[in-house]
């Protein structure tokens, strides 16, 4: 009976056992499967490699530099954390000063202390969350760094790769560029500047590849291989001409620290291509270390910082009054003898002077930098004409250049609103608003026979497959030639007969006129506040740029024939031999 | 039946147990050998992904390397540290022939 009982014990068993073998390999089968097949999986996220930005020359701005994150793995570390601290702090000390000793910094600009011993702390206190797999311990360090603490063989120590933006010029041209910084989701985002408006092209896309790898994560050979490639960022390069930018750049330091300005912008530009060949603000930051610097230096001021522009603005009148055939260089001003009375307001010149009558022409009204002679063009010409030359040189609007943050400035939207002193004011650039970058790409137009173009920072865009050219934007012929060749004539006079000819130097033909604004607050104008800004163009034969500087509140002098236009002088000076000119003998 | 032909599959049965048996062997070792070099060959492959990596890298440093040092500041301050200054005047040629091309 017994001997019978073993076969069926052992067919209960069979049963049992191909119940169970049903049960993993049909039943639970495919989920098994899925599970082994993540842990044999490995899926990698390949980063895209940013696009570089270049300067005209081909030389780089802003590029790549590999860089790497350390971390630890607390759970696997067997050494103690503060032996670990105490090795690595000194090698991530050196690293991190290294790092800030190279930063351009602002005048009195400290940035926070660290300390070895700090570090150390920092390091322990990370090493000692136990639990942690991964703890980040220093950010974007370079290879010399790397091999150091490799060489130091602590277990539980690792690398990621994190790329660093390199800048090979320091702080050149950082406002223009903007800067590099973690976006929403953690990857790099291009913030502000070329970087910011560029972002789409330089980010590129991040491929993942798929790989099945053993019990001690070597790969499979024969396993599985599924790679998406990363679509690198394309690269641009620049119009900014990296020497015409340090030379700028150098003068306009000089100048805020000399003038005690608060601020200070300029810009070049190719007046027949619109190409911006430099573009400086200061105080500026620098985009290696921004998150030390105040957020209000990251904008590009040329672009973004709008302002009254004041007497620069008495070009444009006359501009307006000689392409509408109002007057001409020597049309007398017959009211230039005293304040002129525009609806129950006096219009009077900046020093309070008046001329004879009869010796007050439309030349010497940009050289005496004449309000009243000014209000008289304006009246002329008419609100209506006014407005419509205003509107074709796009006051009120942007210019369109390829540059994030661009501001339009305020301008009126119709003539209904434009009442006889609003004229008259808007006649010597106050009551509106714009930035240095719109007044600059008007008289460039001045520059080249009356054909205005589009600003643009970029020339190409680069990926793999080649070079894509941007072409440039003419906007249009703005005024006739003959309007620009006889205005460049008088704003030639206006600069070799204005406030500042003592100072000029000899042979440099530049046509150019003076502004200074003062600053509206509150609905009143500042007494002290002004805004010293000098727009020209040169060699007035040929001219190959224009260029405009601008003082925010200098306190040495709040005039600009004594702060804008020497640094306008001081800059065309080693700009003829950079291009190749030589002043008239 | 002789005497041989009654032996015979007694001699067939041995053979082919120990040809089976050889065959197992070697697909055993066959299977030993391929798991051994994929192994091998698996980390061989990280270590030339590593190294195309590292080269990668090196070259990216060295094109910063190289960036740095023609940069304009660094050639300025290169320029200075070597005892050139900047002219206080510039003096300009006049761009008139040659005597000789004139004649």
């Amino acid at each position: 009976m017994r001997i019978r009982l073993i076969p069926i014990i052992f067919i209960f068993i069979l049963l049992a056992i191909a119940v169970r073998l049903f049960w993993w390999q049909v039943i639970k089968g495919p989920d098994l499967a899925r599970a082994a097949a993540v842990q044999r999986n490995s899926v990698t996220q390949i980063p895209a490699e940013r696009g570089s930005i270049y300067a005209s020359d081909g030389k780089v701005l802003a590029g790549n530099q590999p860089g790497f994150l350390l971390f630890a793995s607390p759970v696997d570390m067997k050494t103690n954390p503060r032996q670990v601290a105490n090795a690595l702090a000194p090698i991530v000390f050196a690293a991190e000063s290294e790092d800030r000793n190279s930063f351009t910094l602002n005048k009195d600009q400290k940035l926070p202390d660290i300390s070895q011993g700090g570090l150390e702390k920092e390091i322990e206190d990370s090493l000692n969350q136990k639990k942690s797999s991964y703890v980040p311990l220093a950010h974007r360090l370079v290879q010399k760094y790397v091999d150091q603490i490799t060489a130091l063989k602590i277990g539980g120590l690792g690398f990621d790769p994190e790329p660093r933006r390199f800048y090979p010029e320091g702080s050149l041209a950082a406002s223009t560029l903007g800067f590099v910084a973690s976006g929403p989701n953690g990857d790099p985002q291009g913030f502000y500047g070329l970087e910011g408006y560029y972002n789409g092209e330089l980010s590129g896309q991040s491929g993942l590849e798929r790989i099945e790898r053993d019990a001690s994560g070597q790969p499979i050979l024969i396993g599985s291989f599924d790679l998406q490639p990363p679509s690198d960022g394309r690269s641009i390069k620049s119009t900014i001409n990296r020497f015409i930018q340090f030379i700028v750049e150098q003068k306009l330091r000089e100048g805020l620290q000399k003038y005690g300005a608060k601020k200070a912008s300029a810009i070049v530009m190719d007046p027949k291509t619109g190409d911006v060949l430099a573009s400086v603000t200061v105080p500026s930051f620098d985009p290696r270390g921004f998150s030390f610097f105040n957020k209000d230096f990251y904008t590009d001021g040329v672009a973004s910082d709008t302002y009254e522009p004041g007497s620069t603005f008495k070009g444009v009148t006359m501009a307006i009054g000689l392409d509408t055939g109002t007057v001409t260089p020597t049309t007398i001003c017959p009211v230039c003898d005293k304040a002129y009375h525009v609806a129950d307001h006096d219009i009077q010149t900046w020093n309070d002077k008046y001329f004879a009558p009869g010796t007050e022409n439309m030349t010497t009204v940009l050289e005496h930098s004449d309000n009243v002679g000014a209000s008289w063009v304006s009246e002329r010409v008419g609100k209506d004409m006014f407005y419509k030359y205003t509107q074709s040189f796009g006051i009120g609007s942007k210019s369109g250049a390829d540059i994030e943050g661009e501001q339009a400035g305020v301008f009126y939207d119709s003539t209904r609103h434009i009442a006889p002193i609003d004229l008259a004011t808007m006649s010597f650039g106050q009551g509106f608003s714009l930035t240095a970058l719109k007044m600059s790409q008007i008289y460039g137009a001045f520059a080249n026979k009356g054909v205005m173009y589009q600003p643009r920072f970029v020339s190409q865009i680069i990926d793999r497959t080649g070079n894509i050219s941007l072409p440039t934007k003419p906007i249009g012929q703005l005024v006739k030639p003959e309007t620009s060749s006889t205005l460049t004539t008088m704003l030639e006079a206006a600069v070799e007969n204005g406030e500042a000819r003592r100072i000029i130097p000899h042979g440099y033909r530049i046509a150019g006129k003076t502004g200074t604004a003062q600053v509206p607050i509150a609905g009143h104008y500042d007494p002290k506040k002004t805004v010293a800004s000098f727009v020209g163009y040169g060699p007035v034969e040929d001219p190959k740029f224009v260029m405009l500087i601008k003082y925010t509140e200098p306190t040495a002098s709040p005039f600009a024939a004594l702060t804008a236009e020497p640094t306008f002088f001081d800059i065309v000076k080693e700009l003829y031999p950079y291009l190749g000119l030589a002043p008239t003998p | 039946l002789t005497k041989e032909e009654t032996h015979r599959p007694k001699l067939v049965l041995p053979l082919l147990a120990s040809l089976v048996a050889t065959l197992t062997l070697v697909l055993f070792v066959a299977t030993l050998v391929a798991s051994n070099t994929l192994a091998t060959e698996g980390g061989s492959t990280v270590d030339v992904n590593a190294e195309v990596l590292s080269l990668q890298n090196e070259n990216a440093n060295l094109e910063a390397q190289v960036a740095s040092l023609t940069s304009v500041s660094r050639i300025y301050n290169e320029a200075l540290a070597r005892g050139y200054v900047q002219p206080d005047k510039v003096m300009y040629a006049a761009p008139t022939s040659p005597v000789a091309l004139n004649r």
